[in-house]
């Protein structure tokens, strides 16, 4: 029984999906919009095909961007988490300024980090940190928060030092907050080094982009869209599948 | 200080302005089962907070024979909240306080798989908390407390939130473990009965500021089994206990 929800769960969205899409092609059809304004269904699939090598090639360098920077978020992020949750005064000073620093629209911080990093990966990486950082930060700052004061004070009675406390308490507690924070930023990620690439550079979906703009190729760009798409539900299936992997105490009774 | 494992002298401590306890003297001998009675509010967690370092008193003095073989100072507490981690299976819960003193993992699993028995556990050595019963996991809480390389256990109300068959049970069960370690135990409750069938000797708390306002030794014959619970001299140490507890206790 379970099993059969489960592989009939996404079918309403699925039947939608795929009736706008017929829509959308009978549509472009009977009304002749030219291609460069409104392309078929069809050509934005024939695009993906012609382009498929080229596409993979881009993606490549996305993700590299993507995961780089979300993995020096997430070192980042736990630190300065977890010395705020440790230092009264730092975390005073410095998650005020946090907050309002999310305010700067990183579409405004890209153009920067180009004139000062050049066209390679750094600034593409740097922005990915810039926006994945936030969510990280905000939810592990929360998990820690949420400590159990008593579990810890156990721990000291029987001797425990700082290092085990951590390992042993304060990571996995804020496990759950944690991953919750990395389904945000793992889809924010592709997005940012997509931004990142848009600004100069000469490889990545982002770049891909700009030049189908340049000469009009609005089926092409449409396909990049998609490959985005792709690339950002894959990344946040396989954050979900780890989570799953490594908090087996949050599974749910199966039976 | 001969035989005795905990003294507590003269201890006082308020917070802010409002005064939790007066002048406290206890002690615990080696082996004994003591138990702190006393009023919700009468600074009886308080007094486990500053034997376990956890908080410091404004006077007085705590001594704890310091175990032989070892120069940190370790006590076996176990607090009134559910302490085990909802993220570690039972068996690595229970290890814990080895792990923590340096055991190598799988020896400390070892280790804790042949007791497992002798604390009605077998078998559930991989289960996580939340899939056991309360009953289970003050078991486990307690044996985890056992396994703390101390002479002396401090165990705050371990009984309070169960319910009476289960509670009955464990007192029970305890009393056997207690015995088979030879600990000594300081042991905090509000339950007049719970503290008469389990300990040696049992102090009374007045509430607010608490202060030590009986002790009284418990003479009745060990083993002791739940049939002594309806013996003629329980009843007259309950008519004394239910007394002074009524006499030191205000309704704020």
């Amino acid at each position: 029984m379970k099993r059969w929800e489960n592989i009939y769960k996404p079918l309403p969205a699925i039947g939608f999906l795929a009736f706008l899409i017929l829509f959308w092609e009978i549509i472009a059809r009977i009304t002749e919009i030219p291609t460069y304004i409104l392309p078929m269904p069809t050509d934005i699939v024939r695009a993906l095909s012609q382009n498929a090598a080229l596409l993979f090639l881009h993606s490549q360098a996305t993700l590299l961007a993507a995961l780089s920077g979300l993995g020096i978020a997430v070192v980042l992020s736990v630190v300065i988490a977890y010395v705020m949750d440790k230092i009264e005064i730092i975390k005073k000073m410095f998650y005020p300024l946090l907050v309002i620093s999310q305010t700067i629209p990183i579409i405004a911080i890209a153009p920067i980090m180009i004139i000062w990093f050049g066209f390679g990966y750094l600034p593409k990486i740097l922005t990915v940190v810039l926006v994945c950082f936030f969510p990280l930060t905000v939810s592990i700052t929360e998990g820690l928060k949420k400590v159990e004061k008593e579990d810890i004070e156990v721990l000291k009675v029987i001797g425990a030092k700082t290092r085990q406390i951590f390992w042993h308490i304060q990571l996995p507690a804020i496990l759950p907050f944690f991953f919750s924070g990395l389904k945000i930023s793992v889809t924010y990620s592709v997005m940012a080094a997509v931004i990142g690439e848009w600004l100069g550079g000469n490889r990545g979906i982002g770049v891909f982009m700009i030049r189908s703009m340049h000469t009009y190729n609005i089926s092409n760009l449409f396909s990049a869209i998609l490959v985005v798409v792709v690339l950002s539900v894959i990344l946040f299936k396989v954050t979900e599948f780890i989570s799953w992997l490594v908090m087996p105490w949050e599974r749910k009774e199966e039976s | 200080m001969d035989g005795y494992v905990l003294q507590l002298k003269n201890i006082k401590k308020s917070y802010g302005e409002l005064e939790v306890l007066e002048d406290i003297n206890l002690e615990v001998k080696q082996g004994e089962f003591v138990t702190l009675l006393g009023p919700s509010g009468s600074g009886k967690s308080t007094i486990f907070r500053i034997i376990t370092n956890l908080t410091q008193p404004e006077q007085g003095l705590v001594s704890i024979t310091p175990n032989k073989s070892e120069q940190n100072q370790r006590i076996a507490y176990m607090p009134q909240k559910d302490t085990l981690l909802p993220w570690k299976q039972l068996i690595d819960n229970i290890a814990l306080p080895l792990i923590i003193k340096g055991e190598d993992k799988h020896k400390a699993r070892q280790t804790v798989r042949t007791m497992m028995k002798t604390f009605g556990l077998e078998g559930f050595e991989s289960y996580y908390p939340n899939q056991l019963s309360g009953g289970m996991k003050q078991r486990a809480a307690l044996m985890r407390t056992f396994l703390t390389d101390s002479d002396l256990m401090l165990l705050d109300e371990p009984f309070a939130s169960l319910d009476a068959i289960t509670r009955t049970n464990l007192q029970e069960w305890l009393l056997g473990v207690w015995q088979q370690f030879e600990r000594s135990v300081l042991f905090i409750t509000h339950s007049i009965e719970e503290a008469i069938y389990l300990s040696d000797r049992i102090y009374v708390l007045s509430s607010q500021p608490g202060q030590i306002v009986l002790s009284l030794p418990i003479t009745i014959e060990r083993p002791r089994d739940l049939s002594v619970m309806t013996s003629p001299e329980f009843n007259q140490y309950r008519d004394i206990l239910y007394k002074t507890l009524r006499e030191n206790s205000y309704d704020q």
